[in-house]
């Protein structure tokens, strides 16, 4: 696919890739996670990648990734949203010098009103409800939590459980019944109804036992100005400063992570001085003045500078990102 | 033999009744007999007729047997002095004397063997094996009985060619040696099957009989390769008989013959399995039979179709010549690397299709391919699968460049580079054969050159790559040198020497051996193979075949190959490391 833009396109266009995901690094959809041990995968090889897919050689994932690299070397720019992916991408083999860092920018929106509460003990989980978003971790932290009487609540937002394997759904559906008194399991949302699901949480929880990218929803809790508790691995610790912006816990670990939602709605003030340091998410404007600024940099380098056309219109009309 | 059995054969060979006309349109044999003292005269300069003498005899009685083909328009005249060959059989020859039985016998075998080729073979059979009923001397037939001192069986006879069989039987006497075992073809050919044909024990045989056999330690069954001296083409008919040093003779009809020659290679090779030895006397047997096959399959495998993708690049200095067999996606996975690579651009790119089958799926891609990756290449369809070294022998003879490459679809090249880095090697140390280095999926090495090993009792050579599994930087395996032998799948061989020593050798079944093989050969004729290391690709093998199928053949492989080499393996090994 990527030969064939080339081929249509010429020499003399820039290509420049976002890479969103893992897919061309990891054969189970990108997700590296590895499937003997449904831990995350810090390093692919033949022989690796071989053990979680015994019916695929490792010859043929030899292949696979020349192949794959052959094609993304028709690309002149890889654009990443995290360090971590980046990263991933260069031990990988992608060229260094072609990969930079660039977060994804976002569309102002104004935040979401903050009560005036004396304990900040409400939480929100926003996103699929997979194995991968460990959604049950949070459940199993909410019940440990409710055992132990802490007076903290949870509503739960996804879509996508008619997605899942049977066991994991069943596992979801019980965790839900034991926690029904600290948890709401609300179902499907609308974006537009964000505003008021954030106004109404006080903490962002991204317990995902994968790397992630560079989560949205880290960027929604930031532009709405609510303190993320995260996985300490990959995208995730990357975009949540622990103790800064943030929390951060031991990833797949119900303990810990109860343990840090019992410490973030028990600290007196921890949640104000966690939220006035959330940093502004990366601006719109600001990311397609990067774009352009990029793509005439590579013109310059390919010396069609010349033809330059006007960076495109105003931010506002670039459709806004919507979750994966 | 009595007349109805000469009817009742003529109706199973689906023979019309004697009638001359009959026999003149199939070109069978025409039979002129004279009875006059004098030597007969036959005209053969006839204007419009076709009619060649093939071959005659004067009996005893002073009658003359002439045979010879005559067609529709032999004139009337000739035709009034003729008989058919099946009156005559049944009228003149019957009555002979067993001496000049066997003289007409001979006589109709040498001009069947004669290398005259018949318009009708089939119908010549039919007529030698008509011939053959009427004039032999039919023996008592074994009965298998375990109060029968002779027992005699004829398990299989698997046709390789017209004259060259391979039979598998037992034969056992309680009574006195066996001093002849002969197999008579439906024709009426005899092949003296005593003493070269391989014995093996037959325990169920033995077993059945309570009385020990006489034919010593040998064994009761046999098996082997045999050649008539006549073309055999008649599928049911074939006779096995036997004598023992008392003059008992038995006999026994054969069984049907079997004329699929791969599942005749499959049979053959199994029956090593037998053996432990390469230096085993049934190799006199599987290797004739087995190259026969061989040939013949490479002989009727030829190139069908040839097409270009592409400008030819002008006056390449590289053939780099693929074999492609089950996997065509390989294709794309070589051309993907190959586009980084200007030096491909200007190589003769060669693909060989060894999977026929698979001829319009490669069509449709191919064209989409090159659009792609704009690499030229060519794409030459066998007209069936003939296995490695036929595939690489045709892609070679189309070859334009002055060098030969031979690479495996399933060889990637590490970086660009690599075969402008081979040719000037190659050109500029004279060598003979150069092979690069080969890593395994995971960047060791697969292969830095070849050395033969063979186990202390003086089994087979096996073919050993050094280093094999090591670090891909090794130190060791970073010095270019000379080395016994480099593996096929990257080697590079300069078209004249390959045309010189006849290509790659087919004899050895499906892809093994052949390239150091080739190696040994020119070495015999004073050229170095040589290893270079600062070439590195990809070798992901054993991807195209199952690994159960392969293990009789390479037994078979490795027995031929030390059987073939095992002097020159001698030198080469002591020279090497000395």
């Amino acid at each position: 696919m990527l030969r064939e833009i080339r081929r249509t396109l010429g020499e003399d266009v820039p290509i420049l890739y976002t890479l969103h995901e893992f897919l061309p690094i990891c054969h189970r959809n990108g997700q590296l996670v590895r499937t003997t041990t449904e831990k995350p995968c810090r390093e692919e090889s033949p022989r690796r990648c071989h053990e979680c897919f015994p019916e695929v050689s490792p010859q043929a994932f030899f292949m696979r990734k020349r192949f794959i690299q052959s094609q993304m070397s028709a690309v002149d720019r890889f654009l990443a949203p995290s360090n971590f992916l980046r990263d991933r991408f260069v031990d990988w083999g992608l060229p260094a010098d072609k990969v930079r860092f660039e977060e994804y920018g976002r569309l102002p929106v104004t935040a979401a009103p903050t009560r005036e509460r004396r304990v900040r003990n409400r939480l929100v989980f926003i996103g699929q409800l997979s194995y991968f978003k460990g959604v049950n971790v949070l459940l199993k932290a909410m019940k440990r939590l409710q055992d132990d009487e802490v007076d903290v609540h949870c509503s739960v937002y996804g879509a996508n459980l008619e997605l899942q394997p049977d066991e994991f759904r069943t596992e979801f559906a019980e965790l839900l019944e034991a926690t029904k008194s600290t948890v709401s399991f609300e179902g499907e949302f609308n974006h537009d109804d964000l505003p008021a699901i954030m106004a109404d949480a006080d903490w962002v929880v991204v317990p995902s036992v994968w790397w992630e990218n560079s989560p949205l929803v880290i960027q929604e809790a930031g532009q709405h100005r609510r303190p993320v508790i995260a996985s300490d691995i990959g995208g995730m610790a990357e975009k949540v400063h622990d103790g800064v912006s943030g929390l951060h816990f031991k990833a797949a670990d119900p303990a810990s992570l109860a343990e840090t939602i019992e410490r973030a709605v028990s600290t007196r003030k921890l949640w104000d001085e966690l939220q006035r340091r959330i940093e502004p998410p990366f601006a719109m404007d600001e990311h397609v003045r990067s774009l352009s600024r990029q793509y005439r940099e590579l013109l310059a380098s390919k010396g069609t500078a010349e033809e330059l056309v006007e960076p495109p219109g105003p931010a506002t009309e670039i459709e806004d990102v919507r979750y994966a | 033999m009595p007349e109805t059995e000469i009817e009742r054969l003529e109706a199973a060979a689906g023979a019309s009744p004697p009638a001359l006309s009959a026999l003149l349109a199939a070109d069978v044999l025409a039979v002129h007999l004279f009875s006059e003292e004098t030597e007969p005269e036959l005209d053969l300069d006839l204007e419009g007729a076709e009619v060649a003498e093939l071959a005659r005899r004067r009996f005893d009685d002073g009658g003359h047997l002439i045979v010879a083909t005559l067609d529709r328009a032999a004139p009337e005249e000739l035709r009034a002095g003729c008989i058919d060959l099946r009156s005559f059989l049944r009228e003149r020859l019957a009555g002979l004397g067993r001496h000049d039985r066997e003289e007409t016998m001979e006589l109709l075998e040498e001009l069947a063997a004669a290398e005259r080729p018949s318009r009708d073979p089939i119908g010549l059979g039919a007529s030698r094996a008509l011939a053959r009923e009427g004039l032999r001397e039919p023996l008592p037939p074994s009965i298998v009985d375990r109060d029968e001192p002779q027992g005699l069986h004829f398990d299989s006879v698997l046709a390789l060619s017209e004259t060259a069989f391979y039979v598998r039987g037992w034969a056992r006497d309680g009574q006195a040696e066996p001093v002849r075992l002969t197999a008579v073809s439906p024709e009426g050919s005899r092949v003296e099957l005593l003493p070269g044909i391989y014995r093996d024990p037959r325990p169920d045989v033995d077993s059945f009989y309570e009385e020990p056999t006489r034919t010593g330690a040998e064994g009761t069954g046999f098996l082997g390769f045999c050649e008539t001296r006549a073309p055999s083409l008649l599928s049911t008919g074939w006779l096995l008989e036997m004598e023992n040093a008392l003059g008992v003779t038995r006999e026994v009809p054969g069984p049907q013959v079997s004329r699929n020659l791969l599942a005749a290679r499959s049979a053959i090779l199994s029956d090593l399995h037998k053996e432990r030895r390469w230096d085993t006397p049934l190799m006199d047997h599987v290797v004739p039979a087995v190259s026969l096959i061989q040939e013949r399959l490479e002989a009727a495998t030829q190139i069908e179709r040839v097409w270009q993708y592409g400008e030819p690049p002008e006056a390449p200095a590289v053939s780099i010549v693929v074999p492609l067999y089950g996997r065509i996606d390989f294709l794309e996975h070589q051309l993907a690397q190959f586009v980084h690579d200007p030096e491909l651009r200007e190589a003769d790119l060669i693909y060989v299709l060894d999977s026929p089958d698979l001829a319009p799926a490669l069509e449709a891609a191919a064209g989409q391919l090159f659009e792609l990756y704009g690499v030229p290449f060519r794409v030459a369809v066998l007209s069936q699968n003939g296995g490695y070294s036929v595939a690489n022998n045709r892609g070679a003879s189309l070859a334009e460049g002055r060098l030969l490459l031979l690479l495996n679809s399933d060889v990637l090249p590490d970086e660009p580079g690599w075969l402008g880095a081979m040719t000037r090697f190659y050109e500029e140390h004279e060598v003979g054969v150069l092979g690069p280095k080969l890593l395994f999926e995971d960047d060791t090495l697969q292969h830095a050159g070849i050395r033969f090993q063979r186990p202390p009792d003086g089994g087979a050579w096996e073919n050993e790559h050094f280093f094999k599994g090591l670090h891909r930087d090794l130190p060791a395996a970073n010095v270019a040198r000379a080395v016994p032998a480099v593996s096929g799948a990257c080697m590079m061989i300069s078209r004249e020497l390959f045309d010189g020593v006849g290509g790659l050798r087919g004899m050895f079944v499906q892809g093994d051996y052949e390239d150091t093989d080739l190696c040994l050969r020119l070495r015999q004729e004073g050229h170095e193979t040589w290893y270079l290391p600062e070439v590195e690709l990809h070798h992901l093998e054993g991807q195209s075949y199952a690994l159960e199928t392969r293990t009789a053949m390479s037994r078979y492989n490795v027995w031929l190959h030390t059987r073939l080499w095992d002097e020159e393996i001698e030198q080469a090994m002591a020279q090497w490391t000395g």
